[in-house]
């Protein structure tokens, strides 16, 4: 189901572990609120990811798409009520990462906790015109776009995929942005050297360097993958100093895992870019060969027995 | 100055008289001569200005070219004033959650006794390999498939002999009634039944070669395989062997059905029983490096190595067998593939092995 998932259940086999696993699909074969596990059952929760998708699509009886979008979005509410119930039938301090932070984690207000905690991060910006974009643009001549929340995926009627990414502008292209605009987060355009994706764990970085800058197709963006030359990913270790920071960072947030974005100039200044408690790190484990599912599993039965 | 470093990732295996350069990211490999190898050597100590210097003007230019190359196949990166030291080597750690993660049998039928069923339960061995000497029934491998259900087991492999009963809609059926097939492979089959289209859940392959369990064992460049895994399993333990069980046709209990040594027979020892045996685990870690001619060829992280078919040649301290691979025909030293068959000094072993 999740591969991630699949091979730290089996490292806690291996470390004779005795563990629950609830898959967000099982929701839907719950048979009554008493089979969710009990509080006093459980020592300690490891949050993954609510749901991959709804096992049942449910339709309406006259096709309708507007009613449909309703339709859905109610669903999802229905079934986080569900699903954040769990968030209270087990005590805050049983699970590896607080999921109430988790929940309402602001991007935005994360990177100006970084900037506060010493780590730098790009120039950003909220705008909604282009007048204003334009005197930006005097200070840092290339900016870029990107979603204040997450991406999304937009597909035609014929099917196909549009992906949303982050967007460069300079002086080049500001002709196709409109003069005004809906609130729309702009960041200082950093020339990057490299990419950092770094999986906190309990007190340990594991750190990956992903070359993208070699290779035209991703300069922007390291998801704009390049099959036949993927991107250079090589474990990396962070200065001290950086770590340091951002041990603050995601104690404050009281964090113990976590994803982390950073960027590394030319000149090797290091850039906070984000954080993503869910995050995966199945991507930044086997190409580092780090075992980061052994040391998921590790932790979690360490913090079990101690 | 400049500095050249060489990503991580960049696996190099020196031979002989030649490199192979594994990129473990992009999953590939290919050969190189050693004069490169002297070159990624002396740019690990010296600054790219320091090394060229230690050539005439004639060998500048090789010297150029070479780094132009590592830099076009994207093998490593420059900086500046120092290289670059955020940059740690990768782990060659290799570990695995099972205890044994490949079981290969010889048996006439498909159906596996519950006793043995337990046992692959209880080791949780996630592959399967059956090597079948009988035409097995379309309900013989539904049974196969469906004995795992909820298991560990996630894939099996089954060689079997082709017979008539075998066409498009016996496929078909299995594709769409079994979940852990994973790979089938139909021998003596002179004739395909149908053509053979990527539309199944398993690999197929229906061959017109008489295969038999010591058609195992070639050695060749088709077999070779590039992945992070695979080459990191070969660099700390045998690629043949390790976490391997093997169960001949009379139940015998073995490193694989093809070698000589029995660790009990199934009608009367468990697997759990016969890998605690002292020597079970003996091969496990003998890594190609310690294998003669083996330890001296570019190929031997990549390669599939074979224990039970050797050129019965050398034995190290602890009596374990370190000849090279009887049925690999290629010589490091020359660096020629040739048929290894017909090589006369490979003749005693064939006769001995019976081949």
């Amino acid at each position: 189901m999740e591969a991630a998932t699949d091979y730290v259940c089996m490292w806690l086999d291996f470390y004779k572990a005795t563990f629950t696993r609830l898959n967000g699909e099982d929701l839907f074969t719950l048979k009554g609120l008493g089979s969710l596990p009990k509080n006093e059952d459980v020592a300690m929760v490891w949050y993954r990811r609510k749901v991959a998708s709804f096992p049942t699509r449910y339709k309406l009886k006259k096709e309708n798409f507007d009613n449909q979008y309703v339709m859905d979005r109610f669903l999802n509410n229905e079934y986080d009520v569900l699903h954040n119930h769990l968030c209270y039938l087990i005590d805050k301090q049983k699970w590896l990462n607080d999921p109430a932070t988790e929940d309402k984690l602001n991007k935005l207000s994360v990177l100006f906790l970084a900037k506060k905690l010493g780590l730098n991060i790009p120039h950003t910006e909220v705008l909604t015109d282009k007048r204003s974009l334009i005197e930006l643009m005097q200070i840092y001549p290339q900016l870029i776009v990107k979603p204040l929340s997450e991406c999304v995926l937009f597909s035609d009627n014929d099917g196909a995929y549009f992906k949303m990414l982050t967007e460069v502008i300079s002086i080049r292209n500001i002709k196709a942005v409109p003069e005004t605009f809906f609130p729309s987060l702009v960041q200082q355009g950093i020339n990057k050297k490299f990419e950092l994706r770094v999986f906190y764990l309990a007190g340990v970085f594991y750190a990956m360097a992903i070359f993208s800058q070699e290779n035209k197709k991703t300069v922007s963006d390291f998801r704009n993958y390049d099959d036949k030359r993927p991107n250079r990913t090589v474990p990396y270790i962070l200065p001290y100093e950086i770590e340091n920071k951002l041990s603050h960072l995601m104690t404050a947030l009281s964090f113990e895992t976590g994803s982390i974005d950073l960027m590394v100039d030319r000149e090797g200044n290091y850039y906070f870019l984000e954080i993503n408690p869910e995050g995966q790190f199945g991507m930044v484990s086997h190409p580092c060969n780090y075992y980061l599912e052994r040391e998921m599993a590790k932790v979690l039965t360490n913090k079990c027995s101690a | 100055m400049k500095y050249f470093n060489l990503y991580s990732n960049i696996f190099l295996t020196k031979g002989a008289n030649r490199i192979l350069i594994s990129d473990l990211q992009r999953n590939n490999s290919e050969l190189q001569s050693l004069e490169l190898n002297d070159i990624i050597e002396e740019l690990k100590s010296n600054s790219i200005e320091e090394v060229f210097a230690f050539y005439d003007e004639e060998s500048k230019e090789i010297a150029q070219e070479y780094l132009d190359f590592l830099l076009e196949k994207e093998y490593g990166f420059i900086t500046a004033g120092n290289w670059d030291k955020n940059f740690p080597p990768l782990s060659l750690e290799y570990v695995d959650y099972n205890k044994t993660s490949n079981l290969f049998m010889e048996r006439n039928e498909l159906i596996i006794p519950i006793k043995l069923l337990q046992s692959i339960e209880n080791l949780q061995i996630p592959h399967l390999v059956i090597y079948c000497n009988g035409k097995p029934s379309l309900n013989e491998f539904l049974k196969l498939d469906a004995d795992f259900e909820n298991s560990t087991v996630e894939t099996i492999e089954i060689f079997a002999p082709y017979h008539a009963a075998i066409d498009e809609n016996y496929i078909k059926h299995l594709s769409e009634n079994t979940s852990r097939m994973y790979n089938l492979v139909f021998y003596n089959c002179h004739k395909k039944p149908f053509k053979v289209e990527d539309i199944f859940r398993f690999n197929l392959l229906f061959t017109s070669q008489d295969l038999k369990i010591n058609s195992c064992g070639k050695v060749d460049l088709k077999y070779f395989d590039t992945n992070i895994m695979k080459v990191l399993e070969a660099v700390n333990h045998n690629s043949c062997l390790h976490k391997k069980i093997g169960i001949d046709i009379h139940g015998n209990i073995k490193n694989c059905p093809a070698m000589h040594n029995s660790f009990g027979n199934i009608n009367n020892t468990t697997l759990e029983e016969a890998i605690l045996h002292k020597d079970f685990k003996k091969y496990w870690n003998l890594t190609k490096a310690e294998i003669e001619v083996c330890k001296d060829c570019e190929f031997r992280n990549v390669c599939t190595d074979c224990r039970a078919f050797t050129e019965q040649t050398h034995k190290n301290n602890e009596g374990l067998d370190i000849s090279k691979p009887l049925k690999c025909g290629y010589n490091p030293y020359t660096n020629r593939w040739d048929e290894w068959s017909t090589n006369p000094l490979k003749q005693k072993a064939i006769q001995n092995y019976g081949l």
